[in-house]
């Protein structure tokens, strides 16, 4: 093989590692961008409406993901609705849907609550809201697969 | 007369091949999806007004290696929301967590007004020139709560 043939198969060579090793940087790179959405779930503790602090973890689904709508009662009320009425479909297809209202007085979100129909309702402390959950705007449904946040939908009044 | 067909067409394909990876290089390097560009510059330049009027600058007040939560506010945002904010700023600090108001106007009594509204609950009420705001963050809607760790914007809540 001549000489500048054995440099063009090198060429050709690095070229398409590198065509290869970019793409998959790119396009395959595995990151999922949602991931820090909720940091250190593990350590989250959240209250049911008795005020009994429960594992944010422990109202995951184990096999199946999760629906997570994170408000506060002083959000826009429509979407307040809208939000409680897509857990409730959830709920009928079997998913696991929780609500998360952000409050420091759990009584008050018990009071809240009784005008809805019953909904997997929890509260979660504000401080632990602004420490581990990044959300740009609320209400938003997390939907949280094996511990880790895959999809992030902000409920708005739109279709 | 074959081989060097051969030749030219192992230069053509070694030539494609590297322009192609170079589009692809410079496709990765360029075109990446933008970040969101919620970015503080020249943190140690932003300086904030007391509501004595007395200049001080920002960087001091952050606690170092934690989130500090700042609530920037326009006197003129709905007051709901602006009440809103202060009111998690209240819940936070009581939680011991660092935590400013920075009203976001040129006139300082507007700001100083509102402070006075929560004199007895929130005192950390600072006022920065709209100007100024534009020059050191990129925060486009306001109210907001933004956490800053270590001079960076660790995240924001919108607080409409």
């Amino acid at each position: 093989m001549k000489k500048n043939e054995i440099f063009f198969n090198i060429a050709i060579l690095v070229a398409i590692i590198i065509a290869i090793v970019m793409v998959k940087v790119k396009f395959f790179s595995g990151e999922n961008p949602n991931a820090r959405a909720i940091q250190d779930i593990e350590k989250l503790s959240v209250f049911d409406l008795k005020e009994k602090p429960v594992k944010f973890t422990s109202l995951l689904s184990k096999e199946d993901e999760s629906f997570v709508l994170v408000f506060t009662v002083y959000d826009c009320h429509t979407c307040i609705l809208k939000g409680l009425e897509q857990l409730k479909s959830l709920k009928k297809e079997g998913k696991q849907a929780i609500g998360l209202v952000v409050s420091d007085d759990v009584a008050d979100i018990a009071l809240w609550a009784q005008n809805y129909e019953p909904t997997n309702l929890h509260v979660i402390k504000k401080v632990d809201f602004y420490t581990h959950i990044k959300a740009q705007q609320l209400p938003v449904m997390f939907t949280i697969d094996d511990n880790e946040v895959t999809r992030i939908q902000t409920i708005t009044t739109e279709l | 007369m074959k081989n060097k067909l051969f030749q030219l067409n192992n230069t053509a394909f070694a030539v494609i091949a590297l322009i192609i990876a170079l589009v692809i290089v410079f496709f990765a390097l360029f075109f990446q999806k933008k970040d969101q560009g919620l970015k503080i510059t020249n943190l140690e330049n932003i300086v904030l007004s007391e509501m004595n009027g007395k200049q001080v600058k920002m960087e001091p007040l952050l606690k170092p290696g934690e989130a500090t939560y700042i609530c920037f506010f326009s006197p003129k945002d709905c007051f709901n929301c602006m009440n809103k904010g202060i009111n998690d700023l209240i819940s936070l600090e009581k939680s011991g967590k660092t935590c400013l108001a920075v009203g976001v106007d040129n006139d300082l009594d507007a700001v100083s007004k509102l402070a006075d509204h929560y004199a007895s609950s929130f005192k950390a009420f600072y006022s920065i020139k709209v100007n100024d705001f534009i020059a050191h963050f990129t925060i486009k809607i306001l109210p907001v709560i933004t956490a800053i760790k270590q001079g960076k914007i660790e995240n924001v809540t919108y607080l409409k």
